[in-house]
């Protein structure tokens, strides 16, 4: 493999997800690149969009469909110092649900800071 | 810091393309590829909201091979312009970032 | 400037591999400097030697293999991925005992970490998903 130089300073990376869970594998194939991500030490962040704002829903019990429960790893976040988690207030209110329904903190956005966010990155990851 | 924004999916069966235009801003750029390009058609069920985006400084594009493809190049928007796969390289260099909706 | 590109999508399935190779293809004939090709998800399956499409079609597999060679760019295959689809490496199939290995040449298998080293190490990345 080509060797590349690591930046010294942090890079802004955010990690959009938009899928919700178990329908598909994306959000778990997300949730394994960000877990991978933090021992880089960059400057993460994560933002849940839409359909992916389920991926926090409270109480999920996916075991008599052989999969692994999500929402029981993502808790583990700020523990790999993935401390800045997002969430979009329309995808919530669209959806009936508040933040109380989350499984963890997560400052909610409108769609105007969901653009500044964005923009304000060096790299986004699209899930 | 403006974004490249690029939506794979049609407009009239996914709502990906609306999700998109929910966060556009000003100096923004959205490039429709792939069944994306759907959603620049004059019967759009976003027409309106691109055409509201355009006059608010959002640069529409659709990628000409994929129009092309599917026999839309009479059937588009106005405000949406035909990108060659070097304007999408352009687009993605000029910009600071690239959101993929898909 | 230096590009990477992310392919969640399986050849032939979606049109996300062949978008992937188009922007690939013309970036670096743009004289742009593409790092890295990250294979994830069903991305993956754009690694195998196994698959055999119809010759008035697209060989995939193939002309990344060409264009990796001509512009000496890294094709990285996400190992979890990987064997989950069953696109493993020797390594890989003698660690489980498989029949066979069937990752082409040219690509690598490695791990998720290189994603973000992709996105550190370069001043753009797109992702093409399905």
């Amino acid at each position: 493999m080509t060797e590349t130089q690591t930046t010294t300073a942090p890079k802004k990376i955010l990690f959009v997800n938009t899928r919700a869970p178990y329908g598909s594998s994306m959000a778990r194939d997300a949730l394994d690149a960000l877990l991978a991500a933090s021992a880089y030490e960059q400057d993460l962040s994560v933002l849940f969009l839409g359909e992916a704002v389920f991926q926090l829903l409270r109480n999920q019990n996916p075991k008599a469909i052989s999969m692994k429960n999500l929402a029981a790893t993502l808790p583990v976040l700020p523990m790999y110092d993935i401390k800045q988690i997002f969430v979009q207030k329309s995808a919530l209110s669209s959806r009936g649900l508040s933040i109380d329904d989350l499984v963890l903190p997560a400052k909610v956005l409108g769609e105007d800071e969901i653009a500044t966010l964005m923009g304000s990155q060096g790299a986004i990851l699209s899930f | 810091m403006s974004l490249l924004h690029t939506v794979n999916k049609s407009a009239f069966n996914k709502d990906t393309l609306l999700s998109c235009l929910a966060i556009c801003q000003a100096k923004h750029s959205v490039l429709l590829i792939e069944d994306g390009v759907y959603g620049a058609m004059k019967s759009s069920p976003c027409r309106e909201k691109i055409e509201r985006l355009s006059a608010k400084g959002v640069s529409f594009f659709a990628l000409a091979v994929d129009v092309k493809a599917r026999g839309l190049s009479d059937m588009l928007i106005n405000d949406v312009t035909l990108a060659s796969d070097q304007d999408f390289v352009n687009l993605v260099v000029q910009h600071s970032a690239t959101q993929s909706w898909y | 400037m230096k590009l990477s590109i992310a392919v969640y999508g399986a050849p032939h399935s979606s049109e996300a591999s062949e978008s992937a190779y188009r922007f690939a293809s013309t970036a670096c004939s743009m004289g742009h400097a593409l790092i890295r090709v990250f294979f994830y998800h069903d991305g993956v399956h754009n690694a195998s030697s196994l698959a055999v499409p119809p010759q008035d079609e697209t060989q995939t597999t193939q002309r990344w293999q060409a264009l990796a060679l001509k512009f000496n760019i890294d094709l990285v295959v996400c190992v979890a991925a990987a064997l989950r689809r069953g696109i493993v490496n020797t390594e890989e199939a003698e660690r489980y005992e498989l029949e066979s290995q069937n990752l082409a040449e040219g690509f690598e298998i490695s791990g998720l970490g290189q994603l973000l080293d992709a996105a550190v190490n370069s001043e753009r990345l797109v992702s093409f998903g399905h």
